[in-house]
């Protein structure tokens, strides 16, 4: 078979997108023309738009994603997430290392609660960066907290990712969910003992208010709309009760009714929020649309042959191949978004990984949720992987403490090395996977 | 703000309108799941029975008449901003160097993106789907399960998605052009 044609086809695409044009658009065009350059029939962009309408325009599940964005949207702009956040910092406040523990729990909340990375890493940088500055820590380690625990939205379910990865692996969301929920935390424990083991010994300067019986009520009040929406959302996909979709339509009328409590849903913040899930979700979808048409042409003129000799030549037993897999998302994940990296490899990937025995005990759907998680906690890091993640962008953005961008980079690293020992320890003990299910 | 006063109206138009319509096309989504799990808690299978044929809608309102409008709807939701992101340049790049290119090199990228890649995808695809919009007509294609009676609807709304979208290009293109021309905007 030949193999020019695909290293092309990806080496074309990967220049196209570094020279800036848009990813959604290169993907998509490059589809064409090398529809046209391999000589397949014209019946091929038949194909392509079957493919269009059922994988990405028809499909039920996709409707969860503008729900999901218009929720966090929502519990974003009415200001409920951010009064939960303030009421952590003044229950838990106090020595530097409870100030970091306080922003990573509210990281995991916001995660669990809504899922955009963004919005969650826009409020922790405004809210919390500040202030574990202020308690000492140096800029570098508060601003890596503060994106790492903020980037854990894209992998505490309610997860955009996991719904597509799922989606491309036909693989159970709930199951997916489910397998997060233990990784999630794991990572939460390893951020959490790094920032206890940093933390600074000596007290600042400015001394922090007693912790009180009534700041804790204050707390427990605050955070319990939340909680009670992450419940609800949450608990009915794990449940079974009802699907992704379902859930994310309840949630966003949850979100619109604590607004409503809170006071602050106006129309004006209502359109303000639909708008912008809008323009977010045609994004996304523009995104599936180039990729799909990437990912069906690629395969069509010998894609999947340049992968398989490449993983041949790396050779080896299937620890090496999973191995070769998480290196080459990994490196991935530095130029190119989870979405692009989920639509276009995994299909690839799963039924190689299907047909590998790790030796440890797990397969059929087991061994498909495992290698699900796994993918989701690379593709993780990917948010926070200089010079592209989006994580790194949202601070550097909406950062007030004067961060340079090598005091940045210089702080997420120590994180992105939590996170692939985070990944090697979910892949030498699946049992992380598979502890709440 | 760029450009003529061409592409400005049709920008303006474009938020106005499609911003607009778009809102309150999430909101309607919202609503419409909502309806279906309450529909689903109820045990409610068909809820309205029209007693006979109606465009669009088939015989009665079902669970599946929900569902199918609610994908109907994503694919508004997904196609119509599109136009606007070329034109208020919102789609996702990787603008680590295009960032600190000067407005001409970054006009020339963006011209030559517009003229290889994505006009000849459009191009291609549109009689494609025009063919998939046809086909769905002529076998009255639609649910077998009591949702919507007619893909077709759809399908036509995804042609003139695309071809919206080829427009909004072209409106683009001549930016671009223009920048390209003079060195700036």
């Amino acid at each position: 078979m030949d193999l020019v044609l695909p290293s092309l086809m990806a080496a074309g695409t990967l220049a196209a997108i570094m020279a800036g044009y848009p990813v959604a658009l290169v993907m998509a065009g490059t589809s064409a023309l090398f529809i046209l350059l391999a000589g397949l029939p014209v019946s091929f962009f038949g194909l392509l738009v079957t493919r269009i309408f059922s994988n990405a325009l028809s499909n039920w599940l996709l409707v969860s994603v503008p729900m999901f964005i218009f929720m966090g949207l929502i519990l974003e702009k009415s200001g409920v997430a951010e009064r939960a956040m303030r009421a952590a910092q003044g229950a838990l406040g106090g020595s530097p290392s409870s100030m970091a523990i306080s922003i990573l729990l509210i990281g995991g909340l916001l995660a669990a609660s809504s899922g955009i990375v963004g919005a969650s890493v826009i409020l922790l940088t405004l809210m919390g960066l500040p202030r574990l500055v202020e308690a000492g820590y140096s800029k570098s380690l508060a601003a890596g907290l503060v994106g790492a625990s903020g980037t854990l939205a894209i992998l505490i379910p309610p997860s955009l990712m996991l719904i597509i990865l799922g989606d491309q692996m036909q693989a159970s969301i709930p199951r997916l969910f489910t397998g997060a929920v233990g990784p999630g935390l794991l990572l939460m424990l390893l951020y959490g003992g790094f920032m206890i083991l940093m933390s600074p010994r000596r007290a600042t300067a400015t001394p922090q208010p007693p912790v009180s019986m009534a700041r804790y009520a204050g707390f427990v009040r605050e955070i319990t709309p939340m909680m009670l929406l992450m419940v609800v959302v949450l608990g009915s996909i794990l449940a079974g009760v009802a699907t992704p979709t379902e859930a994310s339509g309840v949630g966003a009328l949850g979100a619109l009714l604590l607004a409503a409590i809170n006071g602050k849903a106006s129309r004006d913040l209502i359109m303000r929020a639909a708008r912008e899930t809008a323009t977010a979700t045609s994004m996304v979808m523009a995104i599936v649309i180039g990729a799909t048409c990437f990912a069906a042409v690629f395969r069509r003129i010998g894609g999947e042959d340049l992968i398989h000799s490449g993983l041949s030549l790396i050779g080896g037993g299937p620890w090496m191949v999973l191995f070769a897999m998480m290196v080459v998302i990994f490196l991935l994940g530095f130029f190119l978004d989870w979405l692009e990296i989920t639509l276009i490899l995994i299909p690839i990937f799963v039924p190689i990984v299907q047909a590998l025995d790790f030796g440890n005990g797990l397969k059929g759907a087991d061994l498909i949720v495992w290698f699900g998680i796994l993918v989701a906690v690379n593709l993780q890091t990917s948010f926070l992987t200089p010079p592209f993640g989006p994580s790194l962008f949202f601070i550097r953005g909406t950062q007030t403490i004067g961060l340079t961008t090598p005091e940045l980079y210089r702080g997420v690293a120590p994180f992105v090395l939590l996170q692939a020992l985070g990944l090697l320890l979910v892949a030498l003990f699946p049992k992380v996977v598979f502890l709440f299910s | 703000m760029q450009g003529g006063t061409g592409h400005r109206w049709v920008r303006f138009a474009e938020e106005r309108i499609v911003g607009q319509f778009c809102a309150v096309l999430v909101i309607a989504l919202m609503v419409l799941i909502n309806i279906q799990v309450l529909f689903g808690l109820l045990r409610l299978g068909q809820v309205v029975d029209f007693g006979r044929d109606l465009w669009l809608l088939g015989r009665g309102i079902t669970t599946n008449t929900l569902i199918d409008l609610q994908w109907h709807l994503m694919v508004l939701i997904s196609f119509l901003p599109m136009g606007l992101l070329v034109l208020s340049n919102g789609h996702v790049r990787v603008d680590f160097f295009y960032a600190g290119l000067s407005e001409r090199n970054r006009a020339a990228i963006d011209t030559a993106g517009h003229l290889i890649l994505t006009l000849p995808f459009l191009l291609l695809l549109i009689p494609a789907s025009w063919r998939f919009m046809l086909h769905a007509w002529t076998s009255g294609d639609g649910s077998s399960l009591g949702g919507l009676r007619d893909y077709y609807v759809i399908r036509a709304v995804v042609l003139a998605g695309m071809m919206l979208l080829t427009a909004l290009v072209l409106v683009d293109l001549t930016r671009q052009a223009r920048v390209l021309i003079r060195g700036r905007g």
